[in-house]
């Protein structure tokens, strides 16, 4: 440290008590750096109730190594595996709607629901593309095969049904023999010439050229009045079938023969799904028994035996769905987490994947002190607590509340409308509050007689299409949203007259996918967009005209700001890397620089180390904040984990010796939303995991030792 | 009589485990040694979790289990609080305290600390601040006895300067008693529950076993009732006595004996013997004693201590030494009785002085134990026949004596109201609601149809206080409803808005309330038809019935606020979960 440095250190040690002043190295730097910890009032909140859905069914693709997965609402995340777990698209579900299978086909997925329906995805806009009746009542499960590029899907009636799925498109083409009972599981043989379906008590073997079932295995029932449901059915290339039933066995078969080579009774309930890997050696099988216990085939003196191997217990709920994503098994049940085990037996190489959102969905207005929380299908307003401050704040104090917080109203969507809501966000000034669902845009004017009591009135705006992501400008004068045909919609809002008006759509570049975040100068004169590509656009509000499109990082950006000051944008991505570009000088900001020159891996990854537990995913950064003063400029990164703080010298100010300090604060619960109502307070929404656990069903019963 | 079952091992260990102290779980025992825990499930008669701590360490007081929290807690080395799950007992808690513990005391699933200063304070509390306990406490002196009572007060022996003090400690406060007989010296003590009754029960040096009330405000003082004898010696070992229900205690004796005493009647019910320094321990139902290595359990199904159950029981006061008593000549088995010369005068005469006089004489003549047997003799009859004979003289001012004499039974005079009411002597009338016993529903009747014959609507003073006088008068419902059927209607209605108008006045906690709405009840019930025709009477009872309605009404607040309080009490247990809020307001480093 040079002596300034030193002097500057010794001075604070002295104002503020050597508790004050931490030292933090930063890998790779060659001196240390320092700062201050500031004191902030802050508002935690515990209100708002979200809960994950629990994970219904997941589909690998092989194409783009993406991870669908289907959860109990009707909703559909694709998550992004190649470098970190990132839940890059949310489909949102509607309450008439269920997916009980996903497949991939190709680059396109499609999913069967008890609505009776096949539903193709459009990716690009995240919204239903097609949906065709299965003509067999409820769907429950659906194969594909790559051979003869058809799905087939098991339906309530028990009949198994054909689709054609070239030129993307899902036609009928046959129906097999109709069976007992309804078909709830199936699997396609490699060659494409053989299904074979689970129903109760019996596992059928079908001819895909005849549709006439070849074959029929009988599964024993545990007792005599109880069937057996055969909730899941596996077919190797050699003809094996592997079937998980009610009974918590698993059992092996000779396809060609049908008979039974090996039965394991390893669960100690239903067994609800199975998986093998591509060599087809290992076969996994999890169910209400949240154990997901592998099973390996072993030659026994040329005889292949199925042995039961290792089994991981990590879950604490059923496990519903099982997948293999290259050399990892993932898992995903009523606990709402996915789990990633390697399936090579690796030491410490378990993940668990919070299902915690990608996106915001809690939005506040510091001038009225509101914030608006999104669940499903309504949004809840609630008005911050009224505190009597003492005249000292000593830090770790606790301050008296005066008034608590009031829920003030609860906005639900039409009950014509079942669509969730996929975005929501209050105005600034908290006279404007905005939704979307996947079919309207609805925009609210509010208007509060006194503190706790308001009247929303609906504002109607002709061109208003339903959206990705919605803000208001700082000075709240109009609304933007990136819809889902990919145009950028501006409007403008009179709160004096309650009155919206379609000023501008700015058409997007990318057709490909989403815009999934906006951000709005502090001025209003610049707007941000960027894609699930990461692409980054700026456009000049004044003139409604494309400004620059920043160098694009090969990570997807998950949150995008704009400096307070400078309108420089800082980006995160989901590999934690922050980068900052300068609008003026069309290039990286000498922070940016140095912090690339000097980190091999992303600064914000690096503080997270040792601070977060390596057993979980790492949580993106979902929203960027400035706290900006003369002195001393703080950017602060929200994640679910906590808050990521760089401090830097003011742009002005910067010189080649300018020098970085950056920490993690993880004093937190997960986090929800960080906003600064102002300089020195924030208020924060918390949702502890214990609560979300609680929420759960009880899970299954399992007698203890002496008990 | 007690009825003990058969001796069974409970557990057994090695020799290198101090006993500590068991206490109840459900259906589970949780016994406590100095380096283990374990829980002994009494229904399956099996050992279900046992769990050992590392050397250097050791519990010093019985295990407790929280209902609340669903785990179990044990004091460590006696300042640290450990609390822990069945599952998981080395990742747990641990709290430690700036005073060391005495003892954890659980009262239905909630556990409470008792320190060695006397200070009691709800787990929850402790755990919050563990460091915050107040130093200053009623004790400075080792504690010889520790119970919670009924009322949820930690009941407290100790000993200081070779003087014995009882103090209770809620938390709030505490009030301390001498604990001092004929300066003898205390061996042991115990608590007795029952009902909302709490028994202190000592045991002497003198081997006398006392029982007291144990005083509930701050001016009683402790009296001790010697009602049984043991030979004990004094001990500083815990576990000679122990409480049983059903109004027993088990006590080690010098013997080595294990006795079951009642406190009723102080007579023992059953013995067994025990090895020596055996510490005996009341769980539930079961006895258990601790002899040497061994924890045995024996079975014990109480049955009500009776006076017909403890016949031919033998006594376990050790045998008084007979006290030789001389009979005088004059001395007779039956007693004085009154002598002849007076009863004859008081049968015969008719003038009043005289008949004072001589019953003055005659009633300071008869000693006090005779003076029921006087009243209830044929004497007495003739004597009350005679005075209160319509062709007799009437002479209040004799039956006022007799009457006052608080003797006197109604059955022993059938036409005294009968008379006192043709008198119309009121004074009189008042005097024999108060003294006479056992007046039959057939005279109060009586009483209120004269009483309440001169009265329209508002009853004067005077009839107010005869008929508050008659209100509180014992009757069988029964009875007292037949005669009231026979009563006039109009009186009963009258009747009727007195107790309306006193059920308005009448303090909710008064005794008497009861008693007013039972005649309220008995004479609608007695007239029911004839109120259900009399358009007259409604107006009385739409005045009732608001005034009952408002009662009911105070009575739904009253619910109500105590279900306010319930729910203050049971959210003021704190658990150590003091980081759970909704939303909360913080100054914080960041």
């Amino acid at each position: 440290m040079d002596n300034f440095e030193v002097d500057q250190v010794n001075k604070e040690t002295e104002m503020f008590g050597s508790k004050a002043v931490k030292f933090y190295k930063i890998s790779n730097l060659a001196r240390l750096s320092y700062y201050i910890m500031s004191k902030f009032v802050v508002h935690r909140c515990r209100l708002f109730k979200f809960t994950p859905c629990a994970v219904q069914c997941m589909a690998a693709s092989v194409e783009t190594s993406d991870l669908a997965v289907a959860r109990s609402d009707g909703s559909i995340e694709i998550w992004s595996t190649k470098y970190s777990w990132f839940q890059k698209l949310v489909i949102p579900g509607s309450s008439d709607h269920s997916v009980e299978s996903l497949i991939w086909v190709g680059n396109r997925l499609l999913s069967g629901g008890l609505q009776g329906d096949i539903t193709e995805y459009d990716l690009t806009d995240a919204t239903v593309k097609l949906s065709v009746d299965s003509f067999g009542g409820a769907v429950w499960c659906i194969a594909y095969s790559i051979v003869k590029d058809k799905i087939a899907v098991g339906c309530e009636d028990g009949s198994v049904k054909m689709f054609d799925v070239k030129n993307k498109a899902i036609t009928f083409e046959r129906a097999f023999d109709k069976q007992e009972g309804r078909i709830l599981s199936m699997a396609w043989h490699k060659s494409g010439d053989i299904i074979v379906t689970g129903s109760t008590d019996v596992v059928r073997i079908w001819s895909t050229k005849t549709g006439h079932a070849i074959q029929r295995i009988t599964i024993e029932r545990e007792m005599k009045n109880v069937e057996t449901i055969i909730w899941s059915v596996a077919i190797l290339s050699d003809y094996t079938i592997i079937s998980g039933d009610s009974s918590g066995r698993v059992q092996f078969w000779n396809g060609k023969n049908a008979t039974l080579l090996q039965s394991h009774r390893a669960h100690r309930a239903d067994v609800l799904c199975l998986c093998s890997t591509k060599d087809e050696k290992c076969v996994y099988a999890a169910g209400v028994d949240p154990r997901v216990i592998a099973f390996n085939l072993v030659q026994e003196d040329d005889v292949p035996t199925w042995v039961k191997g290792r089994y991981m217990q990590k879950h604490t709920h059923d496990v519903r769905a099982l997948a293999i994503i290259e050399n990892r098994i993932v898992s995903g049940g009523v606990d709402t987490n996915l789990m990633m085990n390697s399936i090579s037996e690796k030491v410490g190489s378990f993940q668990r994947v919070y299902s915690f959102p990608m996106k915001s969905l809690v939005s506040t207005s510091a001038t009225k002190k509101l914030v608006l929380m999104q669940y499903s299908n309504y949004l809840d307003l609630w008005k911050f607590a009224k505190c009597n401050f003492p005249e000292e704040l000593n830090a770790g104090r606790n301050i008296p509340i005066e008034d608590n917080p009031v829920k003030l109203l609860q906005i639900k969507p039409p009950s014509s409308d079942t669509n969730h809501i996929c975005c929501s966000v209050i105005s600034p000034c908290g006279n404007w509050i905005a939704y979307s669902t996947t079919s309207t845009l609805r925009l609210y004017n509010l208007q509060t007689s006194d503190e706790l009591s308001c009247k929303v009135i609906r504002v109607r705006c002709v061109g208003l299409i339903p959206s990705h992501c919605i803000v208001f400008t700082p000075d709240s004068n109009y609304m933007i949203t990136s819809t889902t045909n990919h145009k950028i919609l501006i409007v403008h809002l009179v709160a004096d007259t309650c009155e919206a008006r379609l000023v501008q759509m700015l058409q997007l570049k990318t057709y490909t996918c989403i815009t999934h975040l906006l951000a709005v100068s502090s001025t209003s004169s610049y707007l941000a967009t960027a894609n699930l590509d990461g692409e980054i656009n700026v456009f000049d509000l004044t003139n409604m005209t494309h400004f620059c499109t920043l160098p694009k990082y090969q990570h997807t950006p998950s949150s995008i700001a704009f400096h307070p000051v400078t309108n420089d944008l800082m980006t995160a991505y989901d590999d934690l890397q922050v980068i900052e570009y300068s609008l003026i000088d069309k290039a990286y900001t000498k922070w940016t620089k140095q912090c690339l020159s000097t980190n091999n891996e992303p600064l914000l990854q690096t503080l997270r180390k040792g601070a977060s537990s390596n057993s979980c995913n790492i949580a993106v950064v979902t929203s960027i904040r400035y706290v900006h003063s003369d002195e001393v400029d703080k950017v602060f990164f929200m994640s679910r984990e906590g808050l990521y703080i760089a401090e830097r010298v003011p742009n002005h100010m910067q010189d080649t010796k300018s020098h970085l300090g950056a920490r993690f604060c993880h004093k937190f619960k997960p986090l929800l939303c960080t906003e600064f109502i102002d300089e020195s307070t924030l208020f924060v929404v918390e949702r502890p995991l214990q609560d979300i656990w609680e929420q759960l069903p009880p899970t299954l019963y399992q007698k203890k030792f002496g008990t | 009589m007690s009825l003990l079952g058969i001796k069974h091992v409970l557990l057994q260990t090695s020799k290198q485990k101090k006993f500590i102290d068991a206490v109840l779980k459900d259906d589970n025992i949780i016994i406590t040694y100095n380096n283990n825990i374990t829980i002994y499930d009494n229904t399956h008669k099996k050992i279900c979790n046992s769990w050992t701590i590392g050397m250097g360490q050791q519990f010093t007081a019985a295990a407790v289990y929280n209902a609340a929290d669903e785990e179990y807690v044990a004091v460590i080395n006696s300042s640290v609080i450990k609390t822990f799950t069945e599952d998981n007992f080395s990742k747990t808690d641990k709290f430690t305290t700036n005073i060391p513990i005495h003892k954890l005391i659980s009262r239905k699933g909630q556990p409470f600390v008792l320190f060695i200063n006397g200070i009691v304070l709800p787990l929850g509390k402790v755990l919050e601040d563990p460091k915050e306990i107040p130093t200053t406490g009623s004790i400075s002196s080792p504690i010889m006895m520790a119970e919670l009572l009924s009322n949820d007060v930690v009941a407290v022996i100790f000993c200081q300067e070779n003087k014995y003090f009882l103090t209770f400690s809620d938390g709030q406060g505490h009030c301390t008693f001498p604990v001092v007989k004929e300066s003898l010296k205390l061996h042991c003590s115990c608590c007795c529950h029952k009902d909302s009754t709490d028994l202190l029960i000592t045991v002497w040096e003198d081997g006398s076993i006392c029982k007291s009330l144990i005083p509930t405000e701050s001016d009683d003082t402790l009296t001790f009732e010697s009602f049984s004898s043991v030979k004990t010696s004094a001990s500083k070992r815990p576990g000679v006595i122990t409480t049983l229900p059903n109004d027993m205690f088990a006590i080690i004796s010098d013997e080595n004996k294990a006795l079951i005493i009642d406190t009723k009647y102080g007579v023992m019910h059953d013995n067994f013997e025990v090895l020596p320094n055996t510490q005996i321990i009341s769980v539930g139902t079961n006895l258990l004693t601790v002899e040497e290595e061994t924890v045995y359990a024996r079975t014990f199904i109480p049955k009500p201590v009776t006076l017909s159950s403890v016949l031919g029981k033998r006594s376990n006061e050790a045998p008084a030494i007979p006290s030789v008593v001389h009979w005088g000549k004059k001395a007779s088995k039956k007693g004085n009785p009154p002598s002849e010369e007076h009863m004859e005068t008081l049968l015969k005469s008719s003038v009043e002085a005289e008949l004072i006089t001589t019953w003055d004489e005659l009633w300071k003549a008869t000693k006090p134990q005779q003076r029921q047997m006087v009243c209830s003799s044929t004497f007495m009859l003739r004597l009350l026949e005679k005075l209160t004979d319509k062709k007799a003289p009437w002479h209040p001012e004799l039956l006022s004596k007799i009457i006052s004499t608080k003797c006197i039974s109604a059955k022993s005079c059938p036409n005294l109201f009968a008379r006192i009411l043709e008198k119309e002597d009121k004074n009189l009338l008042s005097k024999s609601f108060t003294h006479v016993k056992d007046i039959g529903e057939m005279d109060i009747v009586l009483s209120l149809n004269v009483i309440l014959s001169t009265t329209k609507s508002l009853p004067d003073k005077e009839t107010v206080l005869l008929l508050n006088e008659i209100i509180k008068l014992p009757f069988t419902e029964v009875k007292l409803r037949d005669e009231l059927r026979k009563t006039n209607f109009e009186k009963a209605i009258v009747l009727l808005n007195h107790l309306g108008r006193k059920l308005k006045k009448t303090n909710l906690t008064s005794s008497i309330v009861d008693k007013i709405i039972s005649w309220m009840c008995l004479i609608l019930d007695a007239h029911f038809t004839q109120i259900m025709v009399t358009p007259n009477v409604w107006e009385y009872l739409i005045e009732l019935q608001e005034t009952v309605a408002a009662q009911v009404e105070m009575y739904n607040d009253l619910a109500e606020i105590d279900a306010i309080l319930t729910k203050i009490k049971q959210s003021s247990t704190t658990t150590k979960k003091i980081k759970q809020f909704v939303y909360n307001v913080e100054v914080m480093l960041i």
